[in-house]
């Protein structure tokens, strides 16, 4: 329990947390303002999975590697529990409205492949920016309408609809590479 | 000074984003399909649209200058210097002005890139040059050097590591607002003030290649992000906290100044450039003018307006020259216009095969022009899907197949689907037409064009009845 405790301290977990309920639940009200749902609900589940980024990477990750501590296993468990609390958060806030804001199962397939984008983005560019990936690919539905033909159910795939094939495999891939790349190989070391 | 500007320049994020700037704009310039490569006023083709274009991107990119600057602001606390910086004799503003400054020749240099990309492309298309895009541009790199500022301010106020990708959300979200005006046709219309919008730094892209952005929404940006800048500069240098309330009076007054000068309504702040769109005439009569941004169009749209004005000559008061209008149809229709011309809209569904792969046939022009005997369509782009939009077509075919003595469906490539509706009332009202004597003929399709002109009534009930009145 001390460990875990100490753990989520040196992560920044606690204030990960507050930052993703606090970004989520602005976002919401902004879109229910707005009418422009697709959006904010891109933009919360972005930041709901990237805010995690800098506790991906302890505050000196080369000093933990000393450590006999088993790091893929807390590492893989870190990952999970944050993108099912991040998930957790955007049902809670976005879909227990009524009608849903955003469907449950886009937003576990957007959060899991957001999620595996903020791990890789840890594991090549350090936790510090860890959060530029999903909150990039996000930010390129702004410009690009999404498009169900060739290769665009691909690039668009945060907004397809829930039934896309080539949104879930994208999503997957994400989540899966993120996952493995993160746990097997851990954070970048931080340069600055 | 210059040696530590150098050294500024390698060792903060300057190049880094300056670099990251091109390489992201660019990517989505080249590699995504958007309103910039497929209007009729794309980013390689015009001097003013590209400029407009590319600060319709900031949408994309402004977000992550906030949070960079986040980033970079978090690099004193990082490395723990406060303490030893504060002791050196030397006025804290010094040392900010040269790492603002390589950062500003960092991600200005950056812009700039990418504006050439595209100048390049545009000189070599041969288009109209003005000086209408310096200005855009000009307000584009203050408002990203200033919101660079801005980040490296929030974040050496408040120097957390979630700071960076708070603001950039919360600067999405911003721009998204902003953006969201009345008449923007974007899901959150009118959640904003007209005025406010233009405080973003991100301008929606020209629909055509004459709109320009007017002096007084050039001015109020630059007045706001001004502002925006002194405060940044001013926070980054104030060592007290009296320092950093008044380090905020300049965005205030900025804000303040900025409002009153911004206009309140789309027409006004994204006005047709009068030079570009001064019309230019073929040789001789009748008349065929297309504007000067379009000039290439002229040699395409001569011979066939000329065909169809000769056609149109049997009408009573029949129009005597072809016009490019710049007046697009708003989604309610109903544009008024001189009876005495036939205008044509280069924005039309019609018109974009002109400006795009499959040039239209001097043939098909010609049928285009005596579409509804020379009137334009009374429908917005956005009813293409209505019932009305069928019928009209279909009235609007008749008239030119009467003019021109045979049948010619309407060129144009979009809403395919409806073209057989189209034809099968068109060709049923066509022979129904045909049928009656000489001189009723004529009536009918005069009541045609007058209702057409009115957009006044059910085109094709016009046509049957010969109108009410």
């Amino acid at each position: 329990m001390r460990f875990v405790v100490l753990y989520a301290r040196s992560r920044g977990i606690p204030a990960a947390l507050a930052a993703v309920v606090v970004s989520v639940a602005a976002l919401m009200g902004l879109a229910r303002a707005t009418d422009s749902i697709l959006y904010f609900g891109l933009i919360a589940m972005a930041i709901a999975a990237g805010a995690w980024g800098s506790g991906f990477a302890g505050e000196d990750p080369e000093l933990d590697r000393t450590a006999s501590v088993r790091w893929p296993v807390y590492r893989a468990a870190h990952l999970l529990v944050a993108t099912a609390v991040a998930v957790g958060v955007v049902l809670a806030l976005w879909s227990t409205v009524d009608p849903p804001l955003l469907p449950p199962g886009v937003v576990w397939r957007d959060l899991a492949g957001l999620a595996g984008l903020t791990a890789l983005g840890a594991v090549t560019i350090g936790g510090r920016l860890a959060w530029a990936p999903p909150l990039g690919w996000a930010a390129i539905l702004l410009l690009v309408p999404p498009d169900p033909t060739g290769v665009w159910p691909v690039i668009t795939w945060l907004a397809q609809p829930e039934g896309s094939t080539a949104a879930l495999i994208t999503a997957v891939v994400l989540g899966v590479a993120g996952f493995a790349c993160y746990a097997g190989f851990g954070p970048r070391p931080a340069r600055w | 000074m210059k040696r530590i500007l150098g050294i500024e320049l390698r060792r903060s994020s300057a190049l880094v984003i300056g670099l990251l700037f091109v390489v992201a704009s660019l990517a989505m310039l080249y590699l995504m399909s958007g309103p910039w490569q497929n209007g009729s006023a794309e980013w390689t083709t015009e001097w003013t649209a590209s400029a407009m274009w590319q600060r319709y991107l900031l949408l994309f990119s402004w977000p992550f200058v906030l949070g960079a600057g986040a980033v970079q602001g978090l690099r004193d606390h990082r490395s723990g210097v406060g303490e030893l910086m504060a002791s050196v004799p030397k006025p804290r503003w010094h040392r900010i002005a040269v790492l603002c400054g390589a950062v500003g020749i960092g991600l200005g240099s950056g812009a700039l890139v990418t504006f050439l990309v595209g100048a390049v492309q545009v000189s070599f298309h041969g288009a109209y040059f003005s000086f209408g895009w310096l200005p855009i541009l000009l307000v584009g790199l203050l408002a990203l050097v200033a919101s660079f500022w801005a980040g490296m301010a929030v974040a050496s106020l408040a120097p957390y590591l979630l700071t960076p990708p708070l603001m950039t959300a919360f600067g999405f979200a911003a721009v998204i607002l902003l953006l969201s005006t009345p008449g923007s046709g974007t899901v959150a219309d009118g959640a904003v003030p007209y005025r406010v919008g233009l405080l973003s730094p991100a301008m929606n892209g020209p629909s055509d290649a004459f709109t320009t952005v007017a002096a007084s929404v050039d001015v109020g940006q630059a007045v706001w992000f001004a502002g925006l800048g002194a405060t940044a500069f001013a926070l980054l240098a104030a060592r007290s906290v009296r320092g950093r309330l008044v380090a905020l009076l300049p965005v205030l007054v900025g804000v303040a100044v900025a409002l009153p000068i911004l206009p309140t309504d789309k027409a006004t702040a994204y006005p047709v450039d009068a030079d570009a769109a001064a019309p230019v005439c073929a040789e001789g009569l009748p008349k065929v003018c297309v504007t000067t941004v379009e000039q290439s169009l002229l040699s395409t749209v001569a011979g066939p307006g000329r065909a169809a004005l000769a056609l149109l000559a049997k009408l009573p008061d029949a129009p005597t020259s072809v016009q490019q209008t710049t007046v697009h149809q708003p989604q309610g229709g109903g544009v008024r216009y001189d009876p005495s011309t036939v205008p044509f809209d280069s924005n039309d569904y019609l018109w974009k095969p002109v400006s795009g792969l499959t040039p239209l046939t001097p043939e098909e022009l010609k049928t285009s022009f005596l579409a509804g005997a020379g009137t334009r369509t009374c429908l917005g782009s956005r009813e293409e899907w209505d019932q009305r939009y069928v019928r009209e077509r279909a009235a609007r075919t008749v008239a030119a197949a009467w003019l021109a003595g045979q049948y010619h469906p309407l060129p144009g490539r979009s809403a395919q689907y409806a073209n057989a509706d189209v034809d099968r009332l068109g060709l049923s009202a066509w022979n129904a037409l045909r049928a009656l004597p000489e001189p009723e003929q004529l009536r009918r399709v005069m009541a045609l064009r007058s209702a057409a002109l009115r957009c006044d009534g059910d085109l094709l009930d016009v046509l049957a009845s010969g109108g009410a009145r």
